[in-house]
């Protein structure tokens, strides 16, 4: 299941041939068309191939650079999109019957900041109807993981995960509402990190839960998610949710020494049962290796993430179900059957429900924060399963309410956490460290990420093709 | 609604206007709606009395004004205007 290191280039080291003129950005961009042609019919990773504009975009930066204009580590750097960032005049469709001939007339503000960073679009991405769970019901095919086809990439951002894992990008968005950036990430043996709620612009980003809904990047090294942050955050006044926070450089602080750092672990709700033994065993051991590295591992107690998850899924459902009621009741033949009965349920959701449930969230954060001043970050595993089957029992939306997720605690409390990849099953199948931090604090989830990255070799070993 | 009402499948269903769905699309409903209120009931339980007035969500930092010169369709495409 493992190619030889180096198959894959990084984002970091090609940006650094770009800047030298030692490949240019036409050539790397040839080469991931090339790539995508050759790999994605048996991935679906893509939706949509922008290959012309891909192409004028590689030969525009290649065009500044000879005149001497360089904008930075994003110059020439080919990256894909989730299907569900507007963008001006390409087939934005968030895998749904409802949009699927949807072409925006203008770029999502995340898109614009990409662009004017020197950013190469090669296409538009694959995800779940709507970006909700793991459902499969839209128009287009379903991912699939690299690493084994016949496996899920995870969810939503199926797309984004699979082609970052299989070499079809340098980078690629996706957006995180309950954990539909990290899960992906852990799932495909790469890096994503869902920043602070507020940190980057969600205008022209189809919504599906807009207190929880949060964009953020995927790539395969720490790095190269801090580059990518770097571009796409920033306060845009146009998104209600959008915080004036200033940004720093999340790259300056990297480095391979944690020593006085404090890693807090919650073992009730992060090592149960509900973990699978090769993926608890992975998160162990790389605790272990943060020990190694300096930083003192802590138990710590967040006994209300028992309702995290009753919480989460009251709210989601709630607002995705306002955000969709009117096009649902006039063409409920345009969403898959089990979609819209979850749109529907929040129907039958009270207004006391919904605000009982954010009331809950406000406490479950003030605990979460009292704990972040005790410790740098929280760690434990992304998920509890390993990337299950396709076809197997328990990954249907009807399974929703019984899965117990390990990333809705922190999606509801809006702070920023990664996953990092921390080591593969007996089958070959990756597996995820998540790293949780203070609100705006990506610079220390970076750090320790990082640290961690470097001391390990799991970011080196790739899918075979 | 009082929270009997919505704790009632039917009495919930009939006041969505979802009543006249067909059966095999009620049956999902319901599935999921049972496996939901299981879940819901515990938030009531986390809640002391103290919490209902005083516990406010806040998930960002205020919003940001609109900048001078933004346009109604600024404004309306921003997430949650009801794009």
């Amino acid at each position: 299941m493992k190619a030889a290191p180096a198959a894959l280039p990084t984002l970091a080291d090609t940006a650094e041939l770009i800047r030298r003129r030692e490949v240019s950005p036409v050539e790397v961009t040839t080469g991931l068309l090339e790539r995508i042609e050759r790999l994605d019919g048996a991935l679906h990773a893509y939706i949509t191939v922008t290959a012309d504009v891909a192409l004028r975009q590689a030969r525009r930066a290649e065009a500044a650079l000879a005149a001497g204009t360089y904008r930075g580590p994003l110059h020439g750097i080919p990256i894909a999109l989730k299907d569900l960032y507007d963008t001006a005049g390409i087939r934005t469709t968030a895998d749904s019957r409802v949009l699927e001939h949807n072409v925006p007339a203008a770029d999502a503000q995340c898109v614009t900041r990409l662009y004017d960073a020197g950013a190469v679009l090669l296409g538009k991405l694959a995800l779940s109807e709507f970006a909700t769970g793991s459902v499969v019901e839209g128009p287009f095919p379903a991912a699939r993981n690299p690493w084994n086809p016949d496996h899920v990439p995870g969810a939503s951002s199926s797309g984004s995960g699979a082609a970052v894992a299989a070499g079809l990008c340098l980078g690629a968005l996706g957006s995180d509402t309950g954990g539909s950036i990290r899960i992906p990430a852990a799932y495909c043996g790469v890096v994503g990190i869902r920043p602070t709620y507020g940190r980057v612009s969600r205008r022209g980003v189809v919504s599906l839960s807009w207190s929880l809904d949060t964009a953020g990047p995927l790539a395969r090294t720490v790095t190269d998610c801090a580059l990518l942050l770097q571009a796409l955050a920033g306060h845009d006044p146009l998104d209600p949710a959008s915080a004036a926070a200033p940004v720093p450089d999340f790259t300056a602080g990297l480095g391979p020494d944690l020593s006085g750092l404090v890693v807090g672990v919650d073992r009730e709700h992060f090592f149960g049962p509900f973990v699978e033994a090769q993926s608890g065993a992975a998160v162990e051991a790389a605790l272990g290796v943060l020990r190694g590295l300096g930083a003192e591992v802590r138990e710590i107690e967040l006994p209300l993430l028992d309702v995290a998850g009753a919480a989460l899924n009251t709210i989601h459902l709630s607002e995705a179900h306002t955000y969709h009621e009117a096009r649902i009741r006039a063409r409920p033949d345009l969403y898959g059957p089990a979609l819209r009965a979850y749109f529907r349920l929040g129907a039958l959701a009270g207004v006391a429900d919904y605000l009982r449930a954010q009331q809950v969230r406000e406490k479950i954060r003030r605990q979460m924060l009292a704990a972040l001043r005790e410790v740098d970050v929280i760690a434990g595993p992304t998920t509890g399963t390993l990337p299950p089957r396709l076809d197997a029992p328990g990954t249907a939306m009807v399974d929703r309410f019984s899965r117990r997720s390990l990333t809705a605690p922190f999606s509801l409390t809006g702070v920023p956490a990664i996953s990092v990849p921390c080591g593969f099953s007996a089958d070959g199948l990756p597996i995820g460290l998540q790293l949780a931090g203070r609100p705006f604090d990506e610079a220390t989830v970076f750090r320790v990420a990082f640290a961690y990255e470097q001391a390990t070799p799991w970011h080196t070993m790739h899918p075979q093709e | 609604m009082s929270a009997p009402g919505r704790a009632d499948f039917r009495a919930a269903v009939e006041l969505a206007g979802l009543g006249d769905l067909p059966p095999d699309e009620l049956a999902l409903l319901r599935h999921y709606f049972d496996d939901w209120r299981a879940q819901v009931v515990q938030l009531r339980a986390v809640l002391e009395p103290a919490d209902e007035p005083a516990t406010v969500f806040v998930a960002a930092p205020a919003p940001a004004a609109p900048p001078a010169g933004a346009t109604r369709r600024d404004r309306e495409a921003a997430p949650g205007a009801g794009r």
